[in-house]
């Protein structure tokens, strides 16, 4: 029972600092993404909608690559901890937050747009206004990522090994306990990864009403 | 000092010809536009508004020339309504208070302004309402309180008696004579009647081109 309590809070920070630093990075790269006008803007954010889909294992596989011993990051012994677990999921979380947002963002009406410029907004506040105007947008945007690398399995498996104590998570214990014929314990661990889905939810549901 | 002094004013959408203003000179606090639909009355608004970019010989703002170091500040110190109410989802109060945010006005002075000009427009009971539960003739009224907080040196207003009854109208032309001594209006509208009454010189818009008109000759 402990060893799943501590699964589970490693899972819970694991998922969520994750989570946050990707929507760290990837909303502001999704309200530059709609404000600016550049060369290659469009190639960008068509590269980052293609990257929603890539699969877990191979992101777990490219980052093992840079980690292992003999790869450029390899000095930094990430590999085999709960860091190369959060690196993982932020590469996951990254492009779903930045395409999910950045849809929202695009949706802000023209009118809108014109209106905060008459009003006198710089380029700063601009930006802040249609952050505001797509809050439950990005929200959404959040929860999607989230609920993708909580439920993700193949690149922590890769990056983090699964060892208990150490990088275990619930994902990775659910296929432990499923592989070993442990199906009451594998169950049980599925039911707490849904109920902290569930929660994340249900607080951010709360939270967006507030805003 | 003149407000605008403009000359070869032309403004093309997809190569086609929107607009071709030969001379337009404002130095009246108010001035009417009215003409048929489609004939180019938003898009010289929003050129006066500095939010459209056209060509131009000459074109002085307060008599320093527009051009794309000064247009931003030029930006800040008109105010534009649109012919249809836009609000921000936030409340009333939020709304109307956006512009003296932006400005960085101390708290207690944006509740100061928007709680007066509230009064103004008759919106103190609507103040923590959000833009759907106001209906048209109240969301205008937001916007027309939202342009005039600040106290812009000028408010351009598009079509701004289109949702108001009679009521909204007397609290407009009660507030344009508030604001009188430092803001100026241009106003676009298809009531000439009601142009004519509340404005020092009206211009007739057709096919893009700007005509003055005289509303003891040429009304009807």
């Amino acid at each position: 029972m402990s060893e799943l309590v501590e699964v589970s809070l490693r899972s819970i920070y694991v998922n969520c600092f994750a989570t946050f630093i990707a929507a760290l990075i990837g909303v502001p790269v999704a309200l530059i993404l709609d404000v600016s006008k550049f060369r290659f803007k469009n190639i960008l954010i068509l590269v980052f909608q293609t990257l929603v889909g890539i699969p877990p294992v191979l992101v777990g596989l490219l980052l093992w690559l840079l980690l292992s011993r003999s790869g450029p990051l390899g000095g930094l012994n990430l590999l085999f901890t709960t860091t190369a677990m959060i690196l993982a999921q932020i590469v996951i979380a990254l492009p779903i937050i930045v395409t999910i947002s950045h849809s929202h963002f695009a949706r802000v009406d023209e009118k809108i747009r014109l209106l905060l410029l008459t009003l006198g907004a710089n380029k700063f506040q601009f930006m802040a206004a249609v952050l505001r105007e797509s809050l439950s947008g990005v929200f959404s945007a959040i929860l999607t990522a989230f609920g993708r690398v909580a439920g993700e399995v193949g690149a922590v498996m890769i990056v983090g090994g699964n060892i208990l104590g150490r990088t275990r998570v619930l994902t990775t214990s659910i296929v432990l306990y499923t592989n070993t014929g442990q199906f009451e314990k594998s169950i049980f661990a599925g039911l707490i990864l849904l109920s902290i889905a569930f929660t994340v939810n249900f607080m951010a549901n709360l939270l967006s009403k507030k805003v | 000092m003149k407000i605008y002094s403009l000359e070869e004013l032309r403004f093309s959408y997809d190569g086609k010809f929107l607009l071709h203003i030969e001379r337009f000179e404002m130095d009246e606090k108010r001035v009417g536009i009215f003409g048929p639909s489609g004939s180019g009355k938003t898009t010289f608004l929003l050129n006066l508004a500095f939010l459209l970019k056209g060509e131009w010989k000459i074109f002085r703002f307060m008599g320093e020339d527009v051009n794309d170091a000064s247009l931003e500040r030029f930006r800040r110190s008109v105010s534009y309504v649109s012919q249809h109410p836009v609000l921000l989802k936030r409340s009333v109060f939020e709304n109307i208070a956006y512009p003296l945010m932006l400005r960085k006005f101390p708290k207690h002075e944006v509740r100061r302004r928007v709680l007066e000009i509230a009064e103004l427009f008759e919106l103190e009971k609507l103040l923590d309402a959000r833009p759907w539960q106001l209906s048209g003739g109240q969301a205008r009224r937001v916007c027309l309180a939202r342009a005039l907080v600040f106290e812009p040196k000028l408010v351009l207003l598009d079509e701004p008696t289109a949702d108001l009854d009679e009521d909204g109208r007397k609290m407009l032309n009660i507030a344009m004579e508030e604001f009188s001594d430092q803001t100026s209006f241009v106003i676009v509208s298809h009531d000439v009647d009601w142009l004519a009454s509340v404005c020092e010189k009206l211009y007739m818009m057709r096919n893009g081109a700007l005509k003055e008109y005289s509303t003891k000759t040429e009304k009807n």
